[in-house]
């Protein structure tokens, strides 16, 4: 008995009888590939000498035998020839095993007899019997089932075919050729993914062509060659071979698992199968039409590098890549859509950027269990600490130079594939209030537009609500002159307070939805009918009043002051809760509600940072985050990230000194 | 156990906020009239003692809670018996401090409105700014106190122009007794009220120091009680300001610059409701972390929602009306004083002796 049908008594499988004959412990070493045939040997005898386990070894055969002509359909002609070769080996078994066939056998009784014959005079001695070929062995494995490449091509193609759905699938390209004119290869692409010029010139030509010259010295000695020269040949256009000598592509990898190769093909890369190699060769040959790198769209400054991200990962990488040209910015690639196989890039600078951060965000990504993700929106959003939360804790930028900026802060940089911008973590809501133009202007602009930005997010925060607790409650603290005039105003208009609060505040956003979402050159004029008629005309007839349309007005500005435009949302819808509030309970709600408000939101954390660093909790240094010195003045980089270099490369940063002069020649 | 982290900074801003709370508006003198410096002065020097005592407690327990320390240092039975007298007292601490406020809310604002609205927006602003944790709330704070101390030294400068410095006049004429009186009132409401922090020194920075942290926030928050003082006198004069309920409520509504700076008591309005908000949930947070030693529960949050809604509840019913409070207050400060300094002074005996023993 061989080992290995010990080892299926002890795992109690069953193994088909039909296959069961084929095993022998000696064939079980030896490359099928190379073995075109086997030998049927004594051992067989030995295992069939019971009676009973003949009968119900026969009786499965007939069986199988059955079932195998009952599905010719599913099989190509020359499987069931060998079919057919099969079940009369099957047959000699039965005859050599000295025991008589039962009547269950009647259909092959004469094939049968007609082995009886040959095998009958010398039973006991090892004999040569009628060889099978071991692509009847294979063909009991389903080659759709395989999980790594097959040194047959036929069985890779069949794979290929099953899982791309091919021929239903039309977007797959299998291109059948011989490499060098003598060994059956075939490449597969998915068409419109892969450049059609890598794939002509730098594949099929190389591949088919290429090496002609070689080829055409040899000519003569080919013609002469044996067969056996020309197999030997053949055996040493190996995979190896062709991807160190004939393919002049700078990036391909050797894959075996078909499940990373189906990945790759899916990313446009192409594959390349050569019979008799039991790995392929995955081309990249990526090629896909991409948008160009254009001016930013939500992030435009005056002064700096107008490039922003596209919806091309590797052209994204490389937009950071041309800034900080640096040994230490890594990136590393992972997949995050189950179905959709999207990937993501992970950068930060390795020297740089806190471990444990970039392990948070690593652990996070490969946690997620997603069938599908469209874009980076989705993916911070389902890494982002709090979802609740009305602040982000993720600052998306399109801008390349903002990421290289924050990279060398420490943070880490998400870039999803598809989308056209990059997710920074950890983040502050002080990150959150910058633009570029901050830095590259000189520093008292920097610091005032700063100023500017803390003012314009408080009066968009709680101004309606102001203005509705003096109003409503606290009209003592209006001076006169101003209560009277805001009193004739209001005089004719009908609607208490809140309502026309509510009224305007929800017009207004209206009108900028609207103008969002309408076509460019309406947009403005939208704009434009939105501000006239509904401003305008509400005054004229009454509906509300003027003050509260230039409350309204600036409040709306201020939030189109804040930088970041998740950022600006939050503060907008939390607007209004202080409207109500102030509504509700004059100044002790709105005081209570920045108390909640306060609490709440120092409370957030984005990848353990909270949200408010440097200022809640306060931290060493970090504080050129909130108020925008000298660029000396910066020294280190933000305590809170911890980053593992604190200090800044360099102490002085203006090494010159001005009361030197220069010798002229530097 | 405990990985909420507060640093001393933000330990020693909780505590200012704390312990100005009601005075920012109130800050009268009852007894002493214009001699109330005198005792604000001799309570600050008086309270030293006992905070360093907290203090101490604190350093030699820095993974516990006073409640633990309680129950570690005086035995069970004290233990139990020192827990509950603590809790009762943040609760009625939490209560009148609400009441406090929802009476000045309807005084000031709004007259009409039932005083359980006020106490209700209060109490659950207080309780959902605390269930995140003293990490979250020492966090806020930073913001905060730094716009208080800003609006409280302008508050000053703003009310030079009213102030007359004959209000000063006549000193030290008030008798010894009501001094005593002022300075035993002061010493209970508010110098020693950090009692309550000391159910969180588990969670300062370990590399902070309590006794600095507690002596610092004492002695600014002393400073600025005393300048409040002075300028409510220097402005309102001596007469006034033992009638007023809500002195410095007034003095800032007399500012009046150009006509234009005018009313402006609203802003130090917010503070005082920032103030109060904060001493609630301390005492919220005290009371919670009582129960959960009485209880012998793992996580003091649960009892979080209960004691806030009970402090909502209580706050209604603990004074009759607007005088009650105020007389009552002044009554009950003797028995604060058995809390505030003679449990902790047989606190601070025994953990002292046990930490004696246990180096010996």
């Amino acid at each position: 008995m061989g080992i290995l049908s010990k080892i299926n008594k002890v795992l109690k499988y069953k193994e088909p009888e039909q296959y069961k004959k084929f095993r022998f412990p000696e064939d079980e070493d030896k490359d099928r590939g190379e073995i075109d045939r086997v030998y049927v040997g004594a051992e067989n005898k030995q295992e069939y000498s019971s009676q009973e386990s003949e009968n119900n070894s026969s009786e499965q055969k007939q069986k199988d035998q059955k079932d195998n002509n009952s599905n010719p359909d599913k099989k190509s002609n020359k499987q069931e020839g060998q079919d057919k070769k099969q079940n009369s080996d099957q047959d000699v078994d039965n005859s050599t095993g000295k025991t008589a066939n039962d009547g269950t056998e009647q259909t092959k009784q004469t094939e049968n007899e007609n082995n009886k014959h040959q095998s009958s005079g010398k039973p006991k001695k090892r004999e040569l019997k009628k060889p099978i070929e071991v692509k009847t062995i294979g063909e009991d494995k389903n080659p759709c089932e395989l999980k790594e490449v097959s040194k047959k091509l036929q069985e890779n193609m069949e794979k290929i075919k099953h899982e791309f759905n091919i021929p239903v699938n039309q977007d797959v390209v299998i291109r059948e050729f011989k490499v060098m004119e003598q060994q059956d290869a075939f490449i597969v692409f998915m068409d419109g993914m892969v450049s059609k010029d890598i794939i002509n010139d730098y594949i099929l030509r190389q591949l088919m062509v290429g090496n002609r010259k070689k080829q055409e010295g040899k000519e003569d000695t080919r013609s002469t060659s044996t067969s056996e020269e020309n197999k030997q040949e053949k055996e040493n256009l190996t995979i190896d071979y062709i991807a160190n000598n004939l393919l002049t592509i700078n990036q391909i990898t050797k894959e075996k698992e078909f499940e990373k190769i189906i990945q790759q093909v899916l990313n446009g890369l192409c594959a390349l199968f050569v019979d008799g190699d039991d790995h392929c060769i995955l081309v990249e040959s990526r090629g896909y039409e991409v948008r160009s790198v254009t001016v930013p769209q939500t992030e435009a400054v005056v002064k700096g590098p107008h490039e922003a991200f596209i919806e091309n990962l590797r052209t994204n990488l490389t937009l950071i890549r041309r800034i900080i040209r640096n040994k230490g910015l890594i990136t590393e690639i992972m997949p995050i859509g189950k179905v959709d196989n999207v990937s993501c890039a992970i950068v930060y600078m390795k020297d740089i950027a806190n471990p444990k951060v970039v392990d948070e965000v690593k652990r996070r990504i490969k946690s997620l269990d997603v069938e599908y993700v469209p874009g980076g929106g989705i993916m911070e959003q389902l890494i982002e600490d709090h979802p609740f939360s009305l602040l982000p804790q993720i600052l998306s930028t399109e801008r390349p130079d903002r990421t290289a900026n924050m990279l060398m802060h420490g943070h880490v940089a998400i870039i999803t594939d598809g989308t056209p911008s990059a997710s920074i973590v950890p983040m502050t809501f002080y990150n959150m209030m910058h633009t570029t133009e901050d830095m590259s202007d000189r520093w008292p602009y920097g610091a005032f537009l700063r100023a500017l930005r803390f003012v314009a997010i408080v009066i968009a925060l709680i101004v309606p609500g102001l203005y509705a607790a003096l109003s409503l409650y606290h009209q003592e603290m209006i001076p006169t002159e101003l209560l009277m005039s805001l009193y004739r105003t209001r005089q004719n208009t009908p609607f208490p307070i809140f309502i026309e609060i509510l009224l305007m505040e929800l017009s207004f956003e209206i009108i900028r939805e609207a103008g969002v979402r309408v076509p460019g050159v309406v947009g403005q004029t939208l704009g434009i009918i939105g501000a006239i008629v509904l401003g305008e005309a509400a005054v004229s007839a009454e509906l509300v009043s003027p003050a509260l349309i230039i409350v309204i007005a600036v409040t709306g500005l201020c939030g189109f002051v804040v930088p970041t435009h998740s950022l600006s949302f939050g503060i907008r819808i939390s607007r209004f809760l202080f409207t109500i509030m102030g509504a509700l309970a004059g100044f002790y709600g709105i005081s209570l509600s920045i108390f909640a408000f306060g609490a709440y939101h120092a409370s957030l954390k984005s990848f353990g940072v909270p949200i408010f660093s440097p200022v809640a909790p306060k931290t060493k240094s970090g504080y050129s985050e909130v108020i925008r010195g000298p660029i000396e003045s910066s020294r280190e980089r933000p305590d809170y990230l911890n980053p593992q270099n604190l200090i800044k490369l360099k102490t002085k940063k203006r090494g010159w000194d001005a009361t030197e002069k220069g010798d002229g020649n530097s | 156990m405990n990985s909420e982290r507060v640093s001393g900074r933000e330990f020693r801003n909780m505590m200012i906020m704390f312990i100005l709370g009601s005075s920012l508006l109130a800050g009268g003198a009852n007894y002493t009239k214009n001699d109330r410096w005198l005792a604000d002065i001799i309570a600050i020097i008086t309270a030293v003692p006992i905070l360093l005592m907290y203090a101490r407690i604190a350093a030699l327990n820095r993974d516990k809670d006073i409640y633990d320390v309680f129950f570690d240092s005086v035995g069970k039975t004290f233990g139990t018996i020192f827990t509950i007298l603590l809790f009762n007292f943040s609760i009625f601490i939490s209560c009148a401090v609400l009441r406090n406020l929802t009476e000045f809310i309807q005084v000031a604002f709004f007259p009409l409105t039932p005083k359980y609205i006020v106490a209700i927006m209060a109490g659950l602003t207080a309780y959902y700014s605390i269930r995140e944790g003293i990490e979250t709330m020492a966090r806020g704070v930073s913001f905060v106190v730094f716009i208080i101390i800003v609006i409280l030294a302008g508050t000053i400068i703003l009310s030079l122009e009213e102030m007359d410095f004959e209000n000063f006049l006549p000193v030290f004429t008030c008798p010894v007794k009501n001094m005593a009186r002022e300075a035993v009132t002061l010493l209970s409401f508010p110098y020693l009220e950090p009692i309550f922090f000391l159910s969180i020194t588990p969670s300062l920075n370990k590399k902070d120091s309590p006794y600095k942290t507690f002596l610092t926030s004492h002695f600014i928050s002393g400073a600025l009680l005393l300048l409040l003082f002075l300028r409510n006198l220097l402005v309102l004069g001596s007469e006034l300001i033992s009638n007023l309920y809500y002195p410095s409520y007034i003095t800032i509504s007399l500012i009046d610059i150009a006509e234009f700076v005018t009313r402006i008591e609203v802003v130090v309005t917010i503070n005082y409701i920032f103030c109060i908000v904060l001493k609630i949930s301390i005492c919220m947070l005290s009371a919670a972390k009582a129960l959960r030693k009485l209880t012998k529960s793992d996580d003091y949050k649960i009892h979080l929602l209960p004691v806030a809604l009970f402090t909502i509840f209580y706050s209604g019913v603990v004074f009759e009306d607007t005088l009650d409070m105020f007389d009552s207050l002044r009554y009950t400060v003797y028995l604060n004083l058995i809390v505030q300094v003679l449990i902790i002074i047989a606190t601070y005996i025994f953990t002292e002796i046990k930490h004696k023993r246990k180096r010996a």
